[in-house]
């Protein structure tokens, strides 16, 4: 074969880098002053658009190639840094690879709306963006635990310049508090690291090494070298820290602020890839935590009540009347409230869902953010307001109505990943939650617990009174006559809606295959790794 | 000095690192906020290099150790002070003098930390009254140096070094992680939180050079250069762009989300 699956990996994870630096190649252009006029111009952003877009989609289809022909763990270094490839890996690369590509269709439509002039700003949010996606791949494939962690600040940094470099005072504030906030955050993670490394004890005669890898890792954990108690403090100090990146409850209140006031293509990473990557991240150690005490019932019972605490929290916001952006924001929230619930059940089945969850949130809420951006450009673009101008509606509420009348397209797009997004079937989101409450109540049928009961009833009732919050929001956005005019919408705002909603809709009868893709056989295979159960081999290696 | 009388000193180096901590957190004034941030900066820096001549390591590791902390020791304050003052304020060139480029450089660094001290001195303010804060952070330093005596001995077989060295090490980092994070909550400016985060870093920093796993340090030591990046991001990026956005070093004036 030509393309070994190393070789596939490197190639996703250069691809970004190099396309990051490839698009200030135009701007040497316009030093020497050859870009002064409009076709100059013109040709320049092209090129930025053009190295961006095909980049993600190129970095997408290399995903899909790894997932067909990686049929067993890699483990390879690059640069100097250990990576190690494998089903789980290869699950999120995928989320990243399909939110990554729809999101860069509205780079340049985002820019020439907000940012016509700014050559260097054009330049600069091209190069950040293609920053960011490659901290996002680089998480799911580095194997040492530190470098993991590095990688997890390395997503903060990307992301934080791409919100402070739109340059007004909200955007300072917002990333100001989610720096600030992450940074923080995080150090709990390392401290948590620390311990995990600390707890490493070799038995007598042991041949094994101190290491950070997480395979090795789970070796040690497997062979019953790692000091309980420490890894049971690592992990509590891990989720601190890592939920904090991935937005859990109480360490939440970066979120709104970021996503509500990142652009829109970056609000659909935030919010659709870049919390999960912190979640991946969890896993990892959830699986270490699991192994080295020899049950999953102290991980199962903190990732439950982590994820019935975010859905309490996020429930109270989501009713409010507030901006829709911000609305979407505590949405990531609740669902991931319901991916952490669905860890916490655990067993095959909910694990299934929570991990089918992790695409469905991530596709779902790009759809929603990707068509809400439409809806500020084109009814913005229309009104006299300046494209930075964030001015709520009456009462703190959304500025916008009739968009379904004002921009058809868009406005369904909404509706139907709106009722997506709060579990309606037949969409997506729906068989996710689905098959977590599935597993919850055969967890509670073989084992009845009161504890699980109270969740199940949680989680039900939050679902159901957030589906009313949402549909009402929707409802004053969608419907009436629009009180603006809006612009045409254009081919290149739609097709990717329209594909993002393909998926939802697909992904809300079955689990596909698609092409080279087996996207069943690769759930259960992450599945079986969270549960680290490789075909009785022990150690996922 | 024989490496056995380098443990100790360290230990003790590591202590005031507490104090200043303390200090820190008392204080009402940014401008001594600011110079208590460098004084611990330097203790650290004499602890990292204590810490590596005791451990014997290589010239080239101790350096590249031992210059993080000093780095932020020197270079946090002017960036403090250019993020304090209003970055739209036009500074006065002074006349052509036949200055060399270091001297110039200092200057402007002098200028900028001198006029930073005016405001330095109107802000620094905590939410909570001494007699309150005081004995909050003495508890968590209680909590601290409990932890880290009874996380100490679980590990003690894989430290493979003294059990006192490790013991305060650990519990030092966790009392300054704690005394970071109450002051970030417990003062009403955006300089007073980066030097709560700061003072975060430090008990970090300490973790990963006296407390990691010898054979793992390196990594740790590793992760601590991306961290002195987010701060750097912080420093010269978000912070004097919030300024100048807001007009405003207070909390309350940078409130406009609502988080």
């Amino acid at each position: 074969m030509w393309f070994s699956p190393q070789l596939l990996a490197k190639l996703i994870l250069l691809l970004p880098l190099a396309a990051a630096a490839l698009v200030w190649l135009p701007m040497t252009q316009r030093l020497a002053g050859h870009d002064r006029d409009v076709g100059a111009a013109n040709a320049r952003i092209r090129f930025q658009d053009y190295t961006t877009t095909g980049t993600s989609v190129l970095s997408a289809g290399l995903t899909l190639a790894l997932a067909a022909t990686a049929h067993r763990p890699q483990k390879f270094p690059f640069l100097f840094i250990g990576m190690y490839v494998d089903p789980l890996s290869i699950y999120f690369l995928l989320l990243v690879g399909v939110v990554a590509t729809m999101a860069s269709f509205y780079i340049r439509p985002y820019l020439s709306r907000h940012h016509p002039d700014s050559t260097v700003r054009q330049a600069l949010f091209y190069s950040l963006f293609n920053l960011f996606h490659l901290t996002m791949v680089l998480v799911p494939m580095v194997s040492n635990l530190v470098i993991l962690w590095i990688g997890i600040e390395l997503t903060t940094i990307a992301s934080t310049a791409l919100i402070v470099v739109e340059g007004t005072r909200r955007h300072f504030e917002a990333a100001w508090k989610y720096i600030v906030i992450t940074s923080t955050g995080i150090i709990f993670a390392l401290l948590g690291t620390l311990f995990l490394a600390f707890a490493f004890r070799p038995k007598d005669g042991s041949q094994m090494k101190p290491s950070m890898s997480w395979y090795d890792m789970l070796a040690f954990a497997h062979h019953q070298e790692l000091n309980h108690k420490l890894v049971t403090l690592s992990f509590l100090f891990v989720l601190i820290g890592y939920g904090t990146k991935a937005g859990l409850a109480p360490m939440h209140t970066w979120l709104p602020d970021a996503h509500g006031e990142a652009a829109y293509p970056v609000s659909a990473l935030l919010s659709g890839v870049l919390l999960k990557s912190a979640l991946y991240v969890i896993l990892r150690f959830i699986v270490i935590t699991n192994v080295s005490l020899g049950s999953h019932v102290f991980t199962s019972d903190v990732m439950l009540a982590a994820g019935l605490l975010a859905l309490v929290v996020a429930t109270p916001m989501i009713l409010r009347r507030s901006r829709f952006k911000r609305i979407l924001a505590y949405h990531s929230l609740e669902h991931m409230g319901i991916i952490s619930v669905g860890i916490g059940i655990g067993g095959p089945i909910a694990l299934f869902g929570a991990l089918l969850h992790v695409l469905n949130h991530g596709i779902t809420k790009s759809l929603m953010f990707l068509g809400y951006g439409n809806v500020q450009d084109n009814m913005r673009a229309q009104a006299d307001g300046p494209p930075g101008d964030h001015a709520s509606g009456p009462g703190g509420g959304e500025e916008f109505t009739g968009v379904i009348r004002a921009m058809p397209a868009t406005g369904w797009m909404l509706a139907f990943g709106g009722l997506a997004l709060v579990g309606s079937p037949p969409f997506s989101i729906f068989l996710s939650e689905f098959i977590i409450l599935w597993g919850g109540f055969t967890d509670l049928v073989r084992r009845p617990s009161a504890g699980l009961t109270i969740a199940i009833v949680i989680f039900v009732a939050s679902i159901t009174l957030i589906f009313g919050g949402l549909v009402r929001h929707l409802g004053r956005m969608l419907l009436g006559e629009p009180d603006q005019p809006a612009g045409r919408e254009t081919v290149r705002r739609i097709v990717p809606l329209l594909l993002l909603f393909a998926l939802v809709v697909l992904l809300g009868f079955t689990v596909p295959s698609i092409g080279p893709l087996h996207l069943g056989q690769l759930l259960h295979s992450s599945v079986h790794i969270v549960r680290n159960l490789c075909e009785g081999k022990g150690v996922c290696r | 000095m024989s490496t056995d009388a380098l443990e100790p000193a360290a230990v003790v180096m590591s202590y005031l690192l507490i104090i200043i901590a303390l200090w820190i957190s008392a204080t009402r004034t940014l401008k001594l906020m600011v110079r208590l941030y460098q004084a611990q900066s330097l203790a650290l820096t004499v602890v990292v290099l204590l810490t590596a001549f005791e451990r014997g390591r290589s010239l080239l590791a101790l350096g590249l150790v031992a210059i993080l902390p000093l780095m932020l020791a020197v270079i946090v304050p002017p960036l403090l002070a250019r993020a304090t003052l209003d970055a739209t304020t036009r500074r006065p060139t002074g006349p052509g003098t036949a200055m060399s480029l270091l001297g110039k450089l200092r200057a402007g660094r002098r200028r900028v930390l001198k006029e930073a001290e005016l405001t330095w001195l109107q802000h620094g303010g905590s939410r909570l009254p001494v007699s309150l804060s005081g004995p909050i952070d003495m508890f968590l330093i209680a909590t601290a140096l409990l932890a880290g005596y009874r996380l100490v001995p679980l590990a003690v077989a894989v430290a493979r070094h003294t059990t006192g060295a490790v013991t305060s090490s650990l519990a030092v980092s966790i009392a300054l992680l704690l005394q970071g994070l109450f002051t970030m909550i417990n003062k009403n400016d955006i300089i007073s939180q980066i030097i709560g985060l700061l003072v975060v870093d430090q008990g970090l920093f300490l973790a990963a050079v006296r407390v990691a796993p010898k054979p793992l340090a390196e990594t740790f030591v590793i992760s601590l250069f991306l961290y002195v990046l987010v701060t750097l991001t912080i420093l010269l990026w978000v912070l004097p762009g919030l300024h100048r956005a807001s007009s405003s070093i207070e909390i309350a004036g940078n409130a406009e989300l609502k988080g």
